[in-house]
């Protein structure tokens, strides 16, 4: 299809087929459309392509469908897992958990050096082992050890990945 | 009847991301499932996979809903998930040479391969299938999934009118498409 020598452009088009036309124009566009030969042809062809588009993507949709039986076991699996996720781990497990995340890109010996800072500066005589009360704390301390250590990046992937963790009272 | 399922659908958006919880999410789920799988499944998954990819997809939306600044652009937001998961699962695919190819895509919408039939519609499907992937998405998200020019502009984060004349150009080349392909039929009858 080739643009109309009559100068009705792409973006009347556009406008006329996708309704974004203010009244006025859509009046002035079908005027128009009206007396050129050529855009009415035009016009009665996209119109006819816009519907077909719009009756196969009907048809696509309805045959493209998931069962109700798929969307539940779907459904039931993922909430599982989530409860899973979301069940209250046990610190020292939580602690594991951070050093295997930090030790591929800050090394053995810095995940180390980084946690064991961490941990003492969230501790105290009172409280001295970490939990579900000061495991924020103890995220917040890493984050920052880690800052100067291995850059904010580091950081704030110790702060997000600590602060997802659940950890038991 | 289209605008009442879209007001549904609003409220249930509305509703989990007012409170995420189990809950509501499982009706966000209800709604939503159908659309990502349909969106996997025309970019070339196969049922098993575009399971897979659906709910990784969900637990992203589960999981990430706090960082939707714009609760009026949920439908832009979910399918840049959607189409970041399956792009990284084509990338992942790619690196073991086995890329979906498009009759794969052609089986899989014409009901050949593992797929559901579209009935009498086979030709739009292969046009669809023979389309650039990029096409082929716009075409997908504007008609099938009925997102509006601007929510698509923003999933892609490209210019609202470089959407809306690629769509027209889209619609031309269909029409074009068909003329030819009605040509070999006028000629024998």
């Amino acid at each position: 299809m080739t643009p109309s020598p009559c100068g009705f452009a792409d973006v009347d088009w556009i406008g006329l087929l996708e309704g974004t036309l203010d009244t006025a124009s859509v009046h002035r566009a079908m005027r128009h459309i009206d007396r050129c030969g050529s855009c009415s042809a035009q016009y009665r062809e996209l119109q006819s392509w816009s519907t077909l588009l719009a009756r196969e993507s009907e048809r696509l949709r309805a045959s493209l469908t998931m069962s109700e039986a798929d969307t539940d076991r779907l459904l039931n699996g993922m909430l599982a897992q989530l409860r899973r996720d979301s069940e209250p781990r046990p610190p020292r497990q939580a602690l594991l958990m951070v050093h295997l995340l930090l030790e591929p890109f800050c090394g053995m010996g810095t995940a180390r050096a980084s946690v064991s800072l961490a941990v003492r500066r969230s501790t105290s005589l009172r409280e001295p082992d970490l939990n579900g009360r000061n495991w924020p704390v103890f995220v917040s301390n890493l984050s920052d050890t880690l800052a100067s250590v291995c850059g904010i990046a580091a950081a704030r992937l110790a702060r997000r990945a600590g602060s997802l963790l659940v950890v038991s009272a | 009847m289209q605008l009442l399922s879209e007001l549904q659908e609003q409220n249930v958006i509305d509703g989990f991301l007012s409170s995420p919880d189990e809950e509501s999410f499982r009706a966000l789920f209800r709604v939503i499932t159908p659309r990502v799988f349909r969106y996997l499944r025309l970019h070339g998954c196969d049922h098993g996979l575009a399971e897979d990819l659906t709910q990784e997809v969900m637990m992203a939306v589960y999981t990430q809903n706090h960082a939707l600044r714009d609760r009026a652009l949920f439908r832009p937001w979910l399918f840049r998930i959607v189409r970041n998961v399956w792009l990284q699962h084509l990338r992942h695919e790619s690196r073991q040479v086995r890329l979906t190819d498009v009759q794969t895509l052609a089986d899989i919408l014409t009901g050949g391969a593992g797929g559901n039939s579209i009935g009498n519609g086979p030709d739009f499907s292969r046009w669809l299938a023979a389309l650039p992937h990029g096409d082929r998405e716009l075409i997908v998200l504007r008609y099938i999934e009925g997102l509006e020019h601007h929510e698509i502009a923003s999933m892609l984060n490209r210019p609202i009118g470089t959407v809306q004349w690629k769509i027209f150009q889209l619609k031309r080349k269909l029409a074009a498409h068909f003329r030819q392909a009605d040509q070999p039929q006028d000629k024998s009858s």
